[in-house]
């Protein structure tokens, strides 16, 4: 089936020098959660406003059931917007919020009745129709802002941050509940966050913004196991990463020196035929075997250091361990470790578990010392 | 401690306890506002309550005719006037020494039926000169004055007698009392005040709706800009206030006076003949907007400066068209700061009185005018304070109106 909505070579500029968006090719399939991920003004929020027609884009075209739509204002393109704020109108009552939507599209009063109970049920908040908005939660208002923008059944619907205002536990309370009404009314969504967790959890797929274009838009479980490159791979979750250099590669291996520490072998991510030297390489830290003699395993990658920290997190122990040569690495264990601080260990992992990049992570060398920051801190 | 007592037995001891505690706090409190209190009932309360008195204080017949005001207690309009008050009258006047004792009776009595000033006047000074030996008063007082035998003046009398009266307040509507004591209005040609009263109400009213066209879409520009470009919008609304009044006000009328720029502009274009821009209800209409308007711009930009612009783009998302989002989101969100604006401008409206002296014609003048002309001219103190309750009533009205409309919390007294 065409995608419901695409966008086309889409750029935005606010101020006629520097694009927010650029270049953006983004297709969303009929009926999917699509969300969008990315750093603090990567331009989530632009790309969504442009497809709810609050911002016209600077160059490409916009199309949503296969029409353009960069010239049509936002009331005709009968597509669902929940504000961050919320932004239900005050000076009504929940019931009026969510009739509004209705009224002006002329449905009959006893219609309107009969429809707002049942969006009210549907967001599991009957009986508050009579009350102000002001007069309940924020989870519970940011369920009426929900209930009105699918009440009258629109093509698509949009979140910017919905959920940002609420505390942790809420937060994942509505996103069970968002996802579930999903399944349920199975209208297109596109929803907007910068919290990986919530990505992961909610979306059939997820684009990974950064400066303005995609670096990766892919299912959650591909996202987190085969990032297309270093931004992606330490955005996405927790990720160590080593740098060292290339010393040969074949189709799927990649062979690298850890300066100081050894040789090990990694899968290739953005690895082409170039003949780039350093390279990045990405190992989550739970994929990571920990013993006190080395195994010698042949199949697997083996490095030497000492532990450097452990820090205990209730569910799991972290270990910090400095390899030779100086680079820290993470481990996510069993909290029933035996390692003390100080103690020489060998960490090992199997080459599918590492890829290997060329691309830096952010600015140059950001995502490293992010990285190392992290560990060090941790 | 001697006696074990239940734990249920502390209760009335919390109660009291706490009920000691509230009473200090609501004691604390007013000794917060006792000072400001104090100052509100000595400068507001007390010269309003002393105005609202005088337009219906009415005592100074009684007090330089005690004995014909009491004769006169029980007479009737249309049965003869009793002897008693003809006798009550000369014993009245002689008591009274010198004239000056009698003008402000005589004054008042003047207000309500002209001529009565030197009728009472004439006959006192004829009967302080004549010998007292006389017992038939009503032909004495009639051969004074012939007015005595006409019961008008008697009437007069009785409705002065107070102590209190609604004449003042019957004449600010140019209604009277006919000597029988019914109300009656005056024919359009005498009436006086009214159109006074039209007047204030209609250059207050236009100027308010003049005041919403050109300062709403100018506090929603202001609203709607950047902070930069606010700031300097906001200036060219405070401008005037660094400004005197009066020197705007004379400036207007340079401007549009018969040698004004604006006018030498229009004639040296061919497209004025020489038509009057200065005296007319144009030139005070012009003037006052441009004195109140910042009344306008502040309250509505300060509440349009409240509404999140998510409300319109959710408002419109949901399918409102532009017009709709106004009416049903925008619009009801500024109301408060709507109606405040207007309720200033309205008000102020009412109450000015430079701008039409300087700048209207005769037909501008409005009660303003006309209480200061009551106090300053004619010493009519009562009549002045008549004219003022009007102005009072009606601004409580609005503002009542205004409450109920708006149910602001923001100018009510109540708590939100
Ligand atoms: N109305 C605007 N005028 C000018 N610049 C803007 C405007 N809106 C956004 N920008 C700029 O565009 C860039 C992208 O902003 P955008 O709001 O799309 O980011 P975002 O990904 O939604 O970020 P966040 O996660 O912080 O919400 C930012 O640098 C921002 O400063
Ligand atoms: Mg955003």
């Amino acid at each position: 089936m065409a995608p419901i909505v695409e966008f086309k070579n889409i750029s935005k500029s606010y101020d006629g020098q520097s694009f927010v968006i650029n270049n953006l090719n983004l297709d969303v399939q009929h009926g999917e959660f699509l969300t969008l991920l990315g750093p603090s003004g990567s331009g989530k929020t632009t790309a969504l406003m442009m497809l709810a027609g609050f911002e016209a884009p600077t160059n490409g075209e916009i199309f949503v059931e296969g029409r353009p739509y960069s010239s049509l204002p936002p009331h005709k393109r009968d597509i669902g917007v929940v504000f961050q704020s919320y932004a239900l109108f005050p000076h009504m009552t929940v019931g009026d919020n969510i009739a509004f939507p209705l009224q002006v599209r002329g449905h009959a009063a006893q219609d309107i009745g009969r429809k707002v109970a049942a969006a009210l049920d549907m967001v599991r908040l009957p009986g508050v129709a009579s009350r102000k908005p002001s007069e309940l939660s924020g989870g519970q208002q940011q369920r009426v802002a929900l209930a009105r923008a699918l009440v009258y059944e629109p093509k698509i619907v949009l979140m910017d941050e919905p959920l940002g205002a609420l505390d942790r536990q809420l937060r994942e309370e509505m996103q069970m509940e968002i996802k579930s009404i999903h399944a349920r009314v199975g209208v297109t969504f596109v929803y907007v966050t910068h919290d990986q967790g919530e990505a992961l959890t909610m979306s059939d797929r997820v684009a990974i913004f950064r400066r303005g274009v995609i670096e990766q838009i892919a299912d959650p479980q591909t996202l987190y196991d085969r990032p297309g490159n270093a931004f992606v791979a330490t955005f996405i979750g927790d990720s160590n990463l080593l740098t060292g250099r290339i010393l040969g590669r074949d189709a799927s291996r990649t062979m690298l020196e850890i300066p100081g520490a050894g040789t090990i072998a990694a899968s290739a991510g953005d690895i082409g035929d170039g003949n780039a030297n350093d390279a990045y390489v990405a190992i989550r830290p739970e994929r990571i075997l920990v013993s006190r003699s080395r195994t010698e395993d042949v199949g697997r990658n083996e490095l030497s250091g000492t532990i450097d920290k452990t820090i205990f997190f209730g569910d799991h122990l972290k270990l910090v361990i400095r390899l030779e040569g100086g680079q820290l690495l993470q481990v996510k264990t069993e909290t029933a470790q035996p390692f003390q601080q100080g103690q020489a260990v060998s960490a090992s992992w199997s080459p599918e578990d590492c890829i290997a990049f060329t691309s830096p992570p952010a600015n140059t060398r950001d995502g490293v010392v992010q990285s190392l920051k992290n560990t060090v801190a941790a | 401690m001697r006696h074990w007592r239940p734990a249920s037995d502390h209760a009335p001891t919390i109660a009291r306890d706490q009920a000691r505690s509230e009473r200090a706090a609501k004691l604390r409190a007013f000794m917060l506002i006792a000072p400001l209190l104090v100052f509100l009932l000595v400068v507001f309360i007390g010269p309003v309550a002393t105005l609202l008195g005088r337009s219906v204080d009415d005592q100074e017949v009684a007090a330089a005719l005690p004995r014909t005001v009491t004769a006169l207690s029980d007479w009737q309009w249309g049965t003869p006037v009793p002897d008693s008050a003809y006798k009550a009258l000369v014993e009245d006047l002689r008591e009274a020494s010198t004239p000056a004792s009698l003008a402000s009776a005589a004054g008042r009595l003047n207000y309500a039926l002209p001529g009565m000033r030197s009728q009472l006047m004439t006959t006192r000074n004829r009967l302080q000169r004549a010998d007292g030996a006389t017992s038939d008063f009503k032909a004495l007082l009639e051969s004074l004055s012939p007015k005595w035998s006409e019961p008008e003046s008697w009437a007069a009398i009785k409705q002065a007698s107070g102590p209190v009266t609604d004449f003042y307040l019957l004449t600010a509507l140019d209604m009277k009392r006919g000597p029988d004591g019914s109300i009656t209005s005056l024919p359009a040609n005498l009436s006086a005040f009214v159109p006074s009263i039209v007047t204030t109400f209609t250059i207050a009213l236009t100027v308010t709706i003049l005041a919403i066209a050109f300062g709403f879409p100018f506090a929603y520009l202001m609203a709607s800009a950047s902070d930069r470009v606010a700031g300097i919008l906001m200036f060219m609304v405070l401008l005037p206030f660094l400004t005197a009044t009066m020197v705007r006000i004379l400036a207007w009328g340079i401007l549009l006076g018969r040698e004004g720029v604006i006018k030498s502009g229009l004639m040296a274009l061919g497209l004025s003949e020489p038509l009057d821009l200065l005296y007319n209800r144009t030139a005070v209409n012009i003037a006052l907007l441009h004195i109140f308007v910042p009344y306008m711009v502040l309250p509505l930009y300060s509440v349009m400066k409240t509404v999140p612009q998510a409300h319109l783009r959710a408002a419109a998302s949901l399918g409102a068209t532009p017009l709709t989002v106004f009416r049903r989101v925008y619009l009801p969100q500024v109301a408060p700061g709507l109606a405040a604006g207007s309720l200033l401008v309205f008000i102020q409206c009412l109450g000015v009185f430079v701008v039409p002296a300087i700048l209207g014609g005769a037909r501008e003048q409005g009660l303003p005018v006309l209480i200061a002309h009551y106090v300053n001219k004619t010493l009519n103190w009562g009549l002045a304070a008549a004219l003022s309750v009007i102005l009072l009533v009606s601004v409580y009205l609005l503002y009542w109106l205004f409450v109920k409309l708006t149910k602001s919390a923001t100018l009510s007294l109540g708590a939100r």
